[in-house]
């Protein structure tokens, strides 16, 4: 994820999924992504995104949260009450900056290692 | 340096049951997992069958024999895009071995799988998240 928010506009962040655009985005994501269908209705927020409780197993390992570059994240989904221990996950699509949408390669050279 | 990444275009290949061996090994490894936690070959079997694309990392100073692959990650590209008549690539899944984990392996991920891709053009990345980084 630190990696892709550099390659464009990220929902739930850069904007929610409330506006026009992030609506139109949500449902397509219900439509046309399993995992995002078959999230309960009663489980997913269509503002922001989390999936509450989708984890059966809860947190999944032992993976790191304090990153750096991730802490405005981390600090939003605190916000808005996300807990990976309750095995919450968040949907999060990126809409790519126009300069790699076609020609990715060669562009992907110009950025700092995430 | 980073591993690099080999696209299987699960349209039109089959599981192999290396893969499958790999994709457990390196999901307990990654996360932290005990033995009782893994995912089983039936569910990964399953779990390929359902996906458009399969991508394993592999480190370039392994002997080319059989080399075990130390990442992996699954994507789905839906059939219709998602406006500006550009496509979305669905992470279904990611994982790498801890050696490589902060390597810089999902740049050349993404470079790897937005070429390879027969839906073009790639517009939108996106997936259910429970980190931030790998």
């Amino acid at each position: 994820m630190r990696t892709y928010r550099k390659f464009g506009h990220a929902f739930p962040f850069a904007e929610n999924y409330s506006t026009p655009d992030g609506q139109a985005v949500m449902s397509f994501l219900r439509a046309q992504v399993r995992e995002v269908r078959e999230v309960p209705s009663t489980s997913l927020d269509l503002t922001c995104g989390i999936a509450r409780g989708i984890y059966r197993q809860g947190r999944l390992g032992d993976y790191p949260v304090d990153i750096e570059n991730t802490s405005d994240i981390e600090q939003q989904l605190i916000v808005w009450g996300f807990d990976r221990d309750r095995g919450d996950a968040v949907i999060v699509a990126v809409r790519l900056y126009a300069q790699f949408v076609n020609a990715p390669n060669p562009l992907m050279r110009s950025i700092e290692p995430g | 340096m980073p591993p690099t990444w080999q696209i299987h275009d699960m349209a039109r290949e089959r599981a192999q049951e290396a893969w499958i061996d790999d994709i457990g090994s390196i999901f307990l490894d990654g996360f932290g997992l005990p033995e009782e936690r893994a995912w089983s070959a039936d569910r990964i079997a399953h779990a390929l069958g359902n996906i458009s694309y399969l991508a394993l990392a592999y480190t370039t100073d392994e002997p080319s024999e059989r080399r075990a692959a130390c990442g992996y990650a699954l994507y789905t590209v839906p059939p219709v895009p998602l406006g500006n008549g550009t496509y979305l690539l669905w992470e279904d899944a990611i994982c790498l071995r801890k050696s490589v984990q902060r390597s810089g392996a999902p740049r050349e991920l993404f470079a790897a799988i937005t070429t390879r891709s027969r839906h073009q053009p790639i517009g939108w990345i996106g997936g259910g998240l429970k980190t931030l980084v790998l």
